[in-house]
């Protein structure tokens, strides 16, 4: 194996100018095709993303774009599951917590407080895990669970609880994380009084502020809303709340729009998403075109890498033969030339490759907010690519070339 | 050491039959020089092929060292051409991409030489054909007679027991021819089994032994 690898190697070294072309040409056909595949896949994956959000199960909100007075940062993301049933069988709005971007600092984690819809819950989650799940940031994905800041004088706090408007003031259970360590987490669970005493504000497009202020509600309980309005099915509704963070002139501003009655506030979402759907379709199939276009491309270097090689093994016939004469197996010498031509193959790749890493990240689809970020599945895709084509080249080939015995082929050469 | 037991060989379908070989039988010992000899056609190659192992007799028996050679597999015939036979050709065939030392070194590649030590032996045997200053060069960089001399050192590379020549001299001069045969019968003298097919009758006479062939048959 050593051995056909190196004379493989000294092989494709003797005609590598003659491969050089080939190689090029290959390596421009994987960097098309490359970029076109991430393009079409993360078109694909963004269509998806909206299919879903317009599926009845998730209902998902991305902001992107610009308004008037807010840049949007692009990592902020809601979701809002309707279903969500885990632990509590409660119909429970979830909002991961991960989107949000929030943090605690390590000193104020004695503060956290998890809050379960039922003491069965809060069992639930504690029994199951003591240690990890339940600080900030580790558990939203798995467990229903709202962590919230309160300071000790404080009135606000975020609700998950689906009775939330039937219920004004009264007892929820609280898990107090009493934190001495950062590695010690205890829970202790009493009944903490809460008082709401806001009223619920119906804003939208509030990406400035921080989510984490919010109570976020389906529209289904809109109507139950003190100044509810016109919203839409599928329709968010925010709440922000007080707080000292620096996003509150935002929230001011966003208040002081609703108080002046605005419309525009109003943030449909279904609407949006299915103009996303058409437009990520849309692109989808154009890039489909070009997809056709790259892969015409790998086709034709892959025949003129046949023609290039049978030339140069009807020169080599006695290579070949000799190989045999002197103790090759026929494997041994198909394993050489198929590596010769992995060679070819493999570096076009790699440079493609190379290339099209460089290149997919700037093909910026910015109305969808796509990039063509470099894909995994397009890596393996054109390393099985790269391993077909060579397989073909040399089965065509050495069919083409081939002799029938191995003394035909050495009166052949000798004549 | 080798024992032919009434081989034939006929090529070609059922209408244009060729007899290449017509019951032969003979029997070479070890460490003889035999010549083979006869005219054009007669099946001096043929009878080569089938004894170094790339081609099959039609009919017959060839036994090398008590080993039946038809009988093998594919991957034993490779492995037998491999250890036991060396084959020098009358047109050298060397591999023009390789250095001379990378053409000595073809048999031991395929015999799971590590290269350190096919290098160190592929040098020892252009020291022995007188070539050592020409380990860099291509084979078109050389001579007909210095081609030659590479290819029997790549022929005794692997140490076989048999070496098998097909006209080694018959693309060369007088001169070269004769270094040529020089080199041969050192490497018989050796101890090296040696079957070399020859038109010239003056080279065959240095043989130890001359077969005579005609239309297939020995006379
Ligand atoms: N593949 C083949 N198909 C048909 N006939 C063949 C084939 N190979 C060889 N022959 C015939 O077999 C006969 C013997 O050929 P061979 O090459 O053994 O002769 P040779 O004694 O080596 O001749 P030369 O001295 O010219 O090299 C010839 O008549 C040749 O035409
Ligand atoms: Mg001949």
């Amino acid at each position: 194996m050593r051995y056909s690898i190196r004379k493989a190697l000294t092989h494709f070294r003797y005609y590598f100018f003659t491969y050089l072309s080939v190689i090029l040409e290959y390596a421009v056909g994987v960097a098309i095709a490359a970029v076109c595949f991430n393009l079409l896949l993360s078109c694909n994956d963004k269509l998806k993303e909206v299919e879903k959000a317009l599926s009845e199960d998730v209902l998902q909100v991305t902001y992107w774009g610009q308004t008037d007075e807010w840049a949007i940062s692009p990592d902020l993301m809601v979701e809002v599951r309707r279903d969500a049933d885990i632990g509590a069988k409660q119909e429970m709005i979830y909002v991961p917590y991960v989107s949000w971007g929030f943090s605690i600092p390590d000193e104020e984690w004695r503060n956290v407080y998890v809050m379960f819809p039922t003491k069965e819950d809060y069992e639930k989650l504690v029994g199951e895990s003591r240690e990890e799940k339940i600080y900030v940031g580790s558990i939203v994905e798995e467990y229903l669970v709202e962590l919230e800041k309160i300071s000790k004088d404080s009135k606000k706090i975020g609700f998950f609880y689906s009775n939330l408007l039937e219920w004004n003031e009264g007892t929820l259970w609280l898990g107090q994380q009493t934190i001495a360590g950062k590695d010690t987490a205890e829970m202790e669970i009493e009944e903490v009084e809460v008082v709401l005493n806001k009223p619920f504000k119906l804003v939208s497009q509030a990406e400035q502020f921080s989510l984490q202020e919010c109570i976020i509600l389906p529209p289904e309980y809109m109507s139950l809303l003190e100044n509810g309005r016109n919203v839409g099915k599928d329709a968010i509704v925010l709440l922000p709340t007080n707080s000292e963070r620096s996003d509150m002139q935002a929230v001011g501003k966003l208040l002081q729009r609703l108080a002046e009655g605005n419309e525009e506030l109003h943030f449909e979402v279904t609407s949006q998403l299915v103009a996303l759907r058409k437009s990520a379709s849309d692109l989808t199939a154009e890039y489909q075109d070009l997809v056709y276009v790259s892969v015409s491309i790998l086709a034709i270097v892959m025949l003129g890498m046949t023609g290039v090689f049978i030339i140069l093994l009807q020169k080599r016939r006695n290579g070949v033969a000799i190989s045999l004469a002197y103790g090759a197996t026929k494997l041994q010498v198909f394993g050489e030339l198929f590596l010769e031509v992995f060679f070819v193959f493999g570096i076009g790749g790699f440079i493609g490759m190379f290339v099209a890493t460089k290149v997919s990240p700037k093909v910026v689809i910015e109305a969808l907010e796509v990039v063509a970020s470099v894909r995994f599945e397009v890596v393996v895709a054109v390393l099985l690519c790269t391993f077909f084509e060579t397989l073909v080249v040399c089965l065509f080939s050495v069919q083409a070339v081939k002799s029938r015995t191995l003394v035909e082929t050495l009166r052949q050469t000798h004549r | 050491m080798i024992r032919v037991e009434n081989m034939t060989k006929i090529y070609g379908a059922e209408q244009v039959q060729t007899k290449a070989l017509d019951g032969v039988s003979f029997q070479i010992e070890e460490g003889e020089f035999v010549a083979i000899t006869g005219k054009s056609g007669c099946g001096k190659s043929s009878l080569l092929h089938i004894l170094g192992g790339m081609d099959m007799q039609t009919s017959g028996h060839y036994f090398f060292e008590e080993t039946e050679v038809n009988k093998l597999s594919d991957k034993e015939m490779a492995e037998f051409r491999n250890r036991k036979i060396g084959f020098v050709f009358q047109a050298f065939y060397l591999l023009e991409e390789f250095q001379t030392l990378q053409n000595i070194e073809l048999p031991l590649g395929y015999s799971g030489w590590k290269s350190g030590k096919r290098r160190k032996r592929a040098m020892e045997l252009l020291q022995l054909v007188g070539l050592s200053h020409k380990g860099r060069n291509h084979p078109s960089q050389l001579s007909g007679g210095e081609q030659q001399r590479i290819a029997i050192a790549r022929a005794i590379a692997n140490y076989p027991k048999l070496l098998l020549a097909d006209e080694p001299t018959g693309n060369l001069d007088k001169e070269n021819g004769e270094r040529i045969m020089e080199l041969l019968k050192r490497l018989n003298k050796e101890g090296l089994t040696i079957v070399m097919v020859t038109h010239d009758l003056e080279l065959a006479k240095e043989a130890s032994r001359i077969i005579h062939i005609s239309d297939g048959k020995i006379v």
